[in-house]
């Protein structure tokens, strides 16, 4: 039986044009063998000149043809034909929008109770809150919460782009926090002996394998900023339990 | 109908422009590199071109394009591409057989690109087409998005699984897989 994971390996050297003359014969002989691999073979060839010939397209082009897609797409929802598979706007406001509505109430509901409970600590309260009130028509005042309404990319009409900091740190008043704004995650230590801030660009570098602090003190002196004044509404005790994970 | 005729020329030129994609990806497949692809794709045109008033059956456009294309590979291979790493005449006959039988569905596949790219993040799909873009230098696209080569190409080829993947599920909800 053919190792699907290495074969697909190996349609990627082939496809660089950098396949050894080993690889090729291995990838002949599966090709020969099985025909499902042939499939898989041929699709992700498809899949690559297809992205060729679009790439060869002018923005202008490329534009005209995704409004084709979209009025293409527009013409099989008004005949019942959508090619789409169904997304979160199908279930909400479609067979089942009364109950979707009612659960979301009753989620709301609860959770500005829970909210409400913690008063003066409102950075508990995820972003579903904002999302669910604003599903709900119920008025907040944003300020009051760390989290954004992401409606709009629940319906699949635009991403989220956060526009508040995102803070953390753990419930040890001495433990280091954590602050992201855009492509910036920085990180603030609270003691002296852990080092200086560090900075990631987390756009360029997820992996957070190189730390440019030095090269954007301007940029780790704001987001200090904004972690310190942060830091300094935090509780300095908690509560502890037994439980190591505490 | 005289070859040069408009009429004769028209015609051609719309059974084409109407299967150049599956042209092109049937010699995609035939060839390793994009650059000896792009040779044969030209070479190919020109042949149909030259061919076409021995086709009877206008209905059968397709299927001929995919035969001469098959016949103009493995001549160009055989002239030009002895000491090239591509794939033996027997397996390309073979893909040549499956890649025909299963064409709607091809085309189908790269009608859903489209869509599929714009699911991907603006940060996903941007590097993908510009890996494409002729004459591009993908150390450069790489450096550009903060990877190295190999780190790119392995990103590139995850991408295209996940796009075939769209492509697939997009033809399930058609009914068309």
């Amino acid at each position: 039986m053919t190792d699907f994971t290495n074969s697909r390996q190996l349609f990627s050297h082939y496809c660089r044009g950098e396949i050894s003359a080993e690889q090729l014969r291995v990838l002949e002989s599966s090709l020969r063998e099985d025909a499902d691999l042939r499939n898989e073979f041929i699709e992700y060839m498809n899949v690559d000149s297809g992205l060729g010939q679009l790439a060869a397209l002018s923005k202008g082009e490329l534009a005209e043809i995704e409004a084709l897609e979209l009025e293409a797409e527009a013409v099989r929802e008004i005949s019942g034909e959508s090619l789409k598979p169904p997304v979160l706007r199908d279930s909400i406001f479609g067979t089942y929008r009364s109950i979707a509505l009612f659960v979301a109430v009753v989620a709301a509901t609860l959770l500005l109770a829970f909210a409400a409970w913690f008063r003066g600590s409102p950075e508990k309260v995820s972003t579903s809150v904002a999302t669910l009130c604003a599903i709900t028509g119920i008025k907040i005042d944003t300020n009051d919460f760390d989290g954004e309404d992401t409606l709009a990319a629940w319906f699949g009409d635009a991403p989220h782009v956060r526009t508040k900091p995102l803070l953390w740190k753990t419930s040890n008043p001495r433990s280091e926090a954590y602050v992201r704004i855009g492509q910036w995650k920085l990180l603030h230590p609270t003691r002296k002996k852990h080092g200086p801030p560090q900075l990631y660009d987390i756009v360029a570098d997820p992996a957070e394998s190189s730390d440019v602090a030095a090269q954007h003190p301007d940029i780790v002196k704001r987001l200090s900023e904004v972690v310190q004044s942060w830091n300094a509404t935090l509780p300095t005790q908690y509560s502890k339990t037994k439980d190591k994970q505490d | 109908m005289e070859k040069e005729s408009p009429d004769n020329h028209e015609q051609f030129l719309r059974l084409f422009t109407a299967n150049e994609s599956a042209i092109l990806a049937y010699v995609r497949c035939l060839f390793p590199t994009k650059d000896d692809a792009a040779d044969i794709r030209q070479g190919i045109s020109l042949v149909l071109w030259d061919k076409f008033r021995e086709l009877d059956d206008l209905n059968g456009f397709r299927s001929w394009a995919l035969a001469v294309a098959r016949y103009e590979t493995l001549a160009w291979r055989r002239d030009r591409a002895r000491d090239r790493l591509v794939l033996a005449d027997d397996v390309l006959g073979m893909i040549a057989v499956d890649s025909a039988q299963q064409e709607r569905r091809l085309s189908a596949h790269r009608d859903a690109l489209v869509s599929c790219l714009k699911q991907l993040p603006v940060d996903k799909s941007r590097p993908v087409l510009g890996a494409y873009e002729p004459g591009v230098c993908i150390q450069e696209i790489a450096e550009q998005s903060g990877r190295t080569v190999p780190v790119f190409y392995q990103r590139l080829h995850r991408m295209r699984l996940r796009l075939r993947d769209c492509c697939r599920r997009s033809l399930e909800v058609e009914g068309l897989s």
